[in-house]
C-alpha cells in the first residue's frame, strides 16, 4: 500500500472528528464557554474593584493565581518530554499521543501566564516591565524564558503539524467549510514531502525537540528560582529548580493521561490507543512519581532536621492547619501511581486514569502548599494586621477564574481537536513505504 | 466494573479531603461580639497630648482591629465627664485626638488630668471604654560633643495647672533611634534631681544618605507621667550608600548587572533563538522549493 493510500485510509478515519460535531460535543463546548464567560465576569468584577475581592492582603500577597499559573507552565513539560524527549529517542509508540502532548504545552503556554496577570494590582504599569527591566530580576528572567519557550514551542508544533496540514489539504474528501480548507493551503505552504522538503523538516524538527527540551528546563528552573532567590522559609532551596521540573514532568503527564483517556473513548481511538500506551506513559509517571517523593522528602526532612525557628514554623503549620491537603498531595498523591502502576494487576486503564487524576489535584495542592503557607509564616512578624488578613482564603472571585481557566483549557483543545486530527495522520502509517521516504529510516 | 467503582470511591474520598482541608471555620455569631478598647495618652514635645485609643473585637482565633468605630473622649472632672471630641478609627481600629499640653481641663487632688476614650458600640458589637491619668510632660532632646565624644542630652519637665514647669526627676528615659521596622534603643538613662540626663551617643548608627538621623527619648507607661516623649534631628549618623560604585551587585537598583549575568543571558538566548531562526528559515525552504518543479526538487 502507497503512502498516499495509507494516509487515505487513515484520514477517513479521523475525518468526522473535524467534519462534524455532535450534539453531545455542542452542549460540552457551551457548557465550557459558558464557565469561561464566568471566568471573565470575575476577571471584571476584580478589575473594577480592585484585589479587594480576592483573599490576597498584604501579607499573603500570592494565591490560586500563582498557583494556577505554576499549574498551567508545569503541564506544559508534558509536550516537552512526550514530544521532545520521545522524539529524540525514537519511541515508535509514542505516534498516535504526540499532538495531545504538544497540544497540552501550548495550551497550557498560552493560559498559565494569563494568570500572571491576575495578580498584578496596576496592568496600566506592565509595559514598564518592558521599558524598565532590569536583568537582575527574576521577574524579568522569567518573562523573557516564557516568551522564548512559547514561541520555541508554537515552531515545534507547527514543524510537527505540516506534514498533516499538507495531507489535509490535499485530501478531496474532506467535507469542510471553505476557510478551513484555505487554512490547511496556506499552513501547509507548498509542502509536498519531496526528499529535499523531508530533510529539511527532519532537521528542524530534530534540532527543535532538543531545544523545546533544554529551553523548557530552563524555564521551569527559572520559574523556581523566582521562589528559591528569596530569603523565606520553604522557598530559599537550592533544589527547588530540579524539584520544580520533577513535579513539572510529573503534572503534564498526568494530564496527557486524562486526555488520552477522554479523547480515546470521545473519538473512538480505541484501536491506536491501547493499554500499551496507557502502561508505558504510566511507567514514565511512576519513576517521576518516585523522583517527585524523594525530592518532597529530601526537602522537608533538611528543614525538620535543621529545626531552624522560621523553617519549624511553616512545618509546624503544614501539619498542623494544612495537615489534610500535605496528606492528600505530598502521600496519596506519591503512592497511588507508584502501587497503581507498580504493581501489574492494577494497570488497567481506568485505574491508571484515576492514579492520573490523583496526581493532577495532588501537584496542584502541592503548589498550594509551597506558596501559600510560606506567605503566612514569614521571617518578618506579621504585625499590626488583622488576623484575616495574615490568612489566605481564596473568594469566589478566585476560584471562577480558576474554573474559567481550567474550562478555556478544554475549550481551546476541543477546538484544536476539531482543526487538525488529535493523532498524528502522517506518524502512523504501518506499511512499507517510498524508498525516498525519511521518516522510515 | 468493580475497579471503575473503587476508583470512582477513591477520587471522591480524595475529593472530599481535599474540601474539608480548604474549609475554613466560618461559624457567624448572631449575638453582639466583645470589644476591647486599648487607651493611652502620649505627651509630645510640640506641648501637646495625643488621646489615644485602639478598638478591637475578640474572636475565638485572635482579634481584629475595628475600622470606623466612633470613639468619644471625656475629660473625667468632679461634677461629671466633660466631653472633648469625637474621632473615628482607622483601618488599624485606632482613634486619636490630639490636644494641648496647657488646656483648662480641671485636674484632680493629685494634680492629674483623668480622660476617657468610649465606644458605645451597636447591635453587632458591645460597648466598652478605656480611662487613662496623667500630669503633663515633657522631654527636649539637644546634642553636645566633649573631647570629641557625642552626647545626648535629654531635659524633662512637668506642666502644672498654672503654666508653670517644673524639673522632674528619678525616671527612666530611653532614648532610641527609629528604623525601618522598630525602635533602635541607643541608651536608658536616669534623670537626676534637675530633671537632666545624659547618654554617650554611638557613632555607627546609620542615618539618611546625608547622615541625619530622628533622635527620641521617651518615658514609657510611667504611673504618673503616662508615655512621654521628645525628639530631634541631628547628622551625626552614617551616610547610607544604597548604590556601592565599587561592587556591581545584583540589587535591582544598580545601574547595570554584573557581567557574568549580561554574558550568560546574551549567550543562551542567542543559542537558543539562533536554533529557531534556523528552523525558521528551513520552513521559508521549504516554501521556496514548493514553487520549483518536481522534476528539479528532486534533482537537488
Amino acid at each position: 500500500m502507497s503512502d498516499t493510500a495509507s494516509s487515505k485510509i487513515l484520514l477517513r478515519e479521523f475525518a468526522p472528528q473535524i467534519e462534524h460535531t455532535g450534539t453531545l460535543g455542542k452542549l460540552w463546548i457551551t457548557f465550557l464557554v459558558g464557565v469561561v464567560l464566568l471566568g471573565f465576569f470575575a476577571l471584571y468584577w476584580q478589575v473594577s474593584r480592585g484585589h479587594i475581592v480576592t483573599g490576597m492582603r498584604d501579607n499573603v500577597v500570592w494565591g490560586v493565581y500563582i498557583v494556577n499559573f505554576i499549574f498551567f507552565m508545569g503541564i506544559s513539560y508534558a509536550g516537552a518530554l512526550i514530544s521532545g524527549a520521545l522524539h529524540l529517542f525514537h519511541a515508535e509508540w509514542r505516534k498516535p499521543i504526540i499532538r495531545m502532548a504538544e497540544f497540552i504545552t501550548i495550551i497550557s503556554l498560552l493560559i498559565g501566564p494569563g494568570f500572571i496577570m491576575m495578580c498584578i494590582g496596576r496592568l496600566d504599569r506592565l509595559p514598564n516591565l518592558i521599558l524598565f527591566g532590569r536583568i537582575q530580576s527574576p521577574i524579568t528572567w522569567d518573562v523573557i524564558a516564557i516568551s522564548t519557550d512559547i514561541f520555541g514551542c508554537i515552531l515545534f508544533l507547527y514543524l510537527a503539524l505540516l506534514r498533516d496540514l499538507a495531507k489535509l489539504r490535499d485530501f478531496d474528501e474532506l467535507k469542510v467549510p471553505n476557510w478551513k480548507k484555505k487554512m490547511y493551503k496556506i499552513l501547509a505552504i507548498g509542502y509536498t514531502g519531496t526528499p529535499e522538503q523531508q530533510l529539511r523538516l527532519k532537521k528542524s524538527t530534530d534540532i527543535m525537540a532538543g531545544m523545546v527540551i533544554a529551553i523548557a528546563i530552563i524555564v521551569y528552573s527559572v520559574l523556581a528560582w523566582i521562589f528559591s532567590v528569596t530569603l523565606q522559609p520553604g522557598w530559599h532551596s537550592t533544589i527547588f529548580g530540579p524539584y520544580f521540573v520533577i513535579a513539572a514532568v510529573y503534572s503534564g503527564t498526568g494530564v496527557l493521561i486524562v486526555a488520552m483517556y477522554f479523547f480515546r473513548k470521545v473519538y473512538h481511538l480505541e484501536e491506536h490507543i491501547t493499554l500499551k500506551h496507557f502502561v508505558n506513559v504510566g511507567v514514565i509517571m511512576l519513576v517521576l512519581a518516585a523522583f517527585f517523593g524523594y525530592f518532597t522528602f529530601s526537602e522537608y526532612l533538611t528543614k525538620w532536621y535543621g529545626s531552624e525557628k522560621n523553617d519549624e514554623q511553616l512545618i509546624a503549620i503544614l501539619f498542623k492547619d494544612y495537615y489534610s491537603l500535605f496528606i492528600l498531595s505530598n502521600y496519596i498523591g506519591v503512592l497511588v501511581p507508584l502501587i497503581v502502576v507498580g504493581f501489574k494487576k492494577l494497570r488497567t486503564i481506568n485505574n491508571i486514569t484515576i492514579a492520573a487524576f490523583i496526581v493532577i489535584i495532588a501537584l496542584w495542592l502541592n503548589r498550594y502548599l509551597i506558596v501559600v503557607p510560606t506567605l503566612e509564616s514569614p521571617y518578618l512578624p506579621i504585625q499590626e494586621s488583622r488576623d484575616a488578613w495574615a490568612h489566605y482564603s481564596a473568594t469566589w472571585v478566585e476560584w471562577s477564574l480558576t474554573a474559567g481557566g481550567v474550562a478555556l483549557f478544554c475549550l481551546l483543545f476541543t477546538l484544536a481537536s476539531k482543526m487538525i486530527p488529535i493523532v498524528q495522520v502522517s506518524d502512523l502509517k504501518e506499511e512499507p513505504k517510498e524508498a525516498g521516504d525519511i521518516y522510515l529510516r | 466494573m468493580k475497579r471503575i467503582k473503587t476508583g470512582i470511591i477513591l477520587v471522591i474520598l480524595f475529593l472530599a479531603g481535599m474540601m474539608q482541608g480548604f474549609a475554613r471555620n466560618n461559624a457567624d455569631t448572631t449575638s453582639p461580639a466583645v470589644t476591647v478598647l486599648r487607651f493611652a495618652c502620649v505627651s509630645t514635645s510640640d506641648d501637646s497630648i495625643q488621646l489615644k485609643s485602639v478598638v478591637s473585637v475578640k474572636h475565638d482565633d485572635g482579634s481584629t482591629n475595628l475600622v470606623n468605630a466612633p470613639v468619644i473622649f471625656y475629660s473625667v472632672e468632679k461634677d461629671g465627664d466633660l466631653k472633648i471630641g469625637e474621632v473615628k478609627t482607622d483601618v488599624h481600629g485606632t482613634a486619636v485626638l490630639k490636644i494641648p499640653a496647657r488646656n483648662t481641663f480641671l485636674r484632680n487632688d493629685q494634680q492629674m488630668l483623668s480622660f476617657k476614650a468610649m465606644y458605645d458600640g451597636n447591635d453587632k458589637y458591645e460597648a466598652s471604654e478605656g480611662e487613662f491619668g496623667l500630669k503633663p510632660a515633657k522631654l527636649v532632646v539637644s546634642f553636645y560633643e566633649e573631647d570629641s565624644i557625642r552626647y545626648v542630652k535629654v531635659e524633662g519637665t512637668q506642666l502644672n495647672s498654672d503654666g508653670t514647669e517644673v524639673s522632674i526627676g528619678a525616671v527612666d528615659v530611653i532614648i532610641s533611634v527609629p528604623k525601618m521596622f522598630s525602635m533602635l534603643k541607643i541608651a536608658e538613662i536616669s534623670l537626676d534631681s534637675t530633671g537632666i540626663g545624659t547618654a554617650e551617643f554611638p557613632r555607627d548608627i546609620i542615618g539618611d544618605s546625608t547622615g541625619n538621623l530622628t533622635v527620641v527619648a521617651s518615658i514609657e507607661e510611667n504611673d504618673i507621667f503616662g508615655t512621654v516623649q521628645g525628639s530631634s534631628d541631628k547628622n551625626w549618623g552614617l551616610h547610607k550608600h544604597l548604590i556601592s560604585p565599587d561592587r556591581p551587585s545584583r540589587e535591582l537598583w544598580t545601574p547595570i548587572a554584573p557581567l557574568w549575568m549580561i554574558i550568560t543571558l546574551i549567550v543562551m538566548l542567542l543559542g537558543v533563538w539562533g536554533h529557531y531562526v534556523y528552523a525558521v528559515v528551513q520552513l521559508v525552504m521549504i516554501n521556496k522549493s514548493s514553487k520549483i518543479p518536481p522534476e528539479e526538487s528532486n534533482k537537488a
